[in-house]
């Protein structure tokens, strides 16, 4: 009897194990608990993930394709996009389908100056087009494909723009995001995030720098 | 109960509703079909999943509910129909010959999304501006 106490906590512990493993899937596909779906919880705290409400559906099934091919990094996203499976259409359509943020350019014209001449004019002598001309200058306009840049976090912009640089996200179209970023200097790509960070709710702080990602 | 023609009346509609549920083909149009399981068939025929949804409501648009009915149970019926929703979400618009041309989605055409990964979705910027106006390099 003196092992009863031994053999309750072994027995527990292993019938507590499918539940552990219930519940780590659980966390996983709780895509919300980072990527809020509909409109923001707090707008006075802006997320540190990026906004996917009202995104192209077909992008955001890509991306969660890429994330489960290790055509894009990350740890949390890949884990999840491997979870997710077969339920990664209907995860896509969910927030397509969510109304998309209603954003206003916060920041002061003229204010980032390389950011806003590569967004509407690019630099052709470099080959670069404007970023307008696939991500609109409107975040009100979809009329194209290219995925809302407007609003998302600056340091997850900047990242992402640094892993087309360095070949570390291979999904763009084309390979067209991997050439563009690749011509950009560091100045640039932090002004470029800074600039679609800017769009945000009207009289919204800039986006606090964070280290997350998603 | 008094009324012959009332009880007889009543024996018909039975009979007739047990009748219409023997004939094949009429389930479909009995069943209660949502947008929802329209949008499911055209995923599922479509062979896309998510489909953008200004081609499902386009698409749904341009069909009457039965036929919208008939093409969300499967019907073969639908054969038909089934065409006419493909043509749709493929291109984008509805060109009926008796009628006039609706288009409700462009860059979201699925022919282009079966394309993307070779070529560029039409009216986007493909080089310098004005770079069509120069003879090719091996002209």
């Amino acid at each position: 009897m003196r092992h009863l106490p031994l053999i309750a906590t072994a027995v527990l512990t292993l019938a507590a194990a499918p539940q552990a493993g219930g519940q780590g899937a659980d966390v996983l596909l709780n895509c919300s608990a980072c990527h809020t779906v509909g409109p923001a919880r707090d707008s006075a705290a802006p997320s540190p993930y990026p906004n996917l409400n009202g995104q192209s559906a077909r992008y955001l099934e890509r991306q969660l394709r890429a994330y489960r091919e290790g055509l894009r990094q990350h740890p949390q996203m890949q884990a999840t996009a491997r979870a997710l499976g077969a339920g990664a259409g209907a995860m896509a359509r969910m927030y397509a389908d969510a109304p998309a943020p209603d954003l206003t350019y916060t920041a002061s014209p003229g204010a980032l100056p390389k950011a806003e001449a590569l967004v509407t004019d690019g630099d052709w002598s470099r080959g670069l087009p404007p970023c307008a001309s696939c991500h609109a200058l409107d975040p009100a306009d979809r009329a194209r494909l290219s995925p809302r840049l407007h609003g998302h976090p600056a340091p997850y912009l900047a990242r992402q723009l640094r892993a087309y640089a360095d070949g570390s996200r291979q999904s763009g179209t084309l390979g067209r995001m991997q050439a563009y970023a690749a011509q950009l200097t560091e100045a640039e790509i932090t002004e470029l995030a800074d600039y679609y960070a800017a769009w945000g709710p009207e009289a919204a702080s800039p986006q606090e720098e964070t280290e997350t990602d998603g | 109960m008094d009324n012959p023609h009332a009880t007889t009346s009543r024996r018909s509609f039975l009979a007739g509703v047990s009748a219409a549920a023997l004939i094949p083909g009429q389930a479909w149009a009995q069943g209660a079909q949502t947008f929802e399981d329209f949008a499911a068939r055209a995923r599922a025929m479509s062979g896309f999943d998510p489909v953008p949804r200004s081609l499902l409501t386009g698409a749904r648009r341009v069909l009457d509910d039965t036929q919208a009915t008939a093409f969300a149970a499967g019907h073969s019926a639908a054969d038909e129909v089934t065409r006419t929703v493909l043509k749709a979400l493929y291109t984008g618009r509805h060109m009926p010959r008796d009628g006039e041309m609706q288009r409700f989605a462009y860059a979201e055409a699925l022919m282009y999304a079966a394309i993307e990964d070779s070529v560029n979705v039409p009216s986007y910027c493909g080089g310098l501006p004005a770079y069509w106006a120069d003879k090719p390099g091996t002209a």
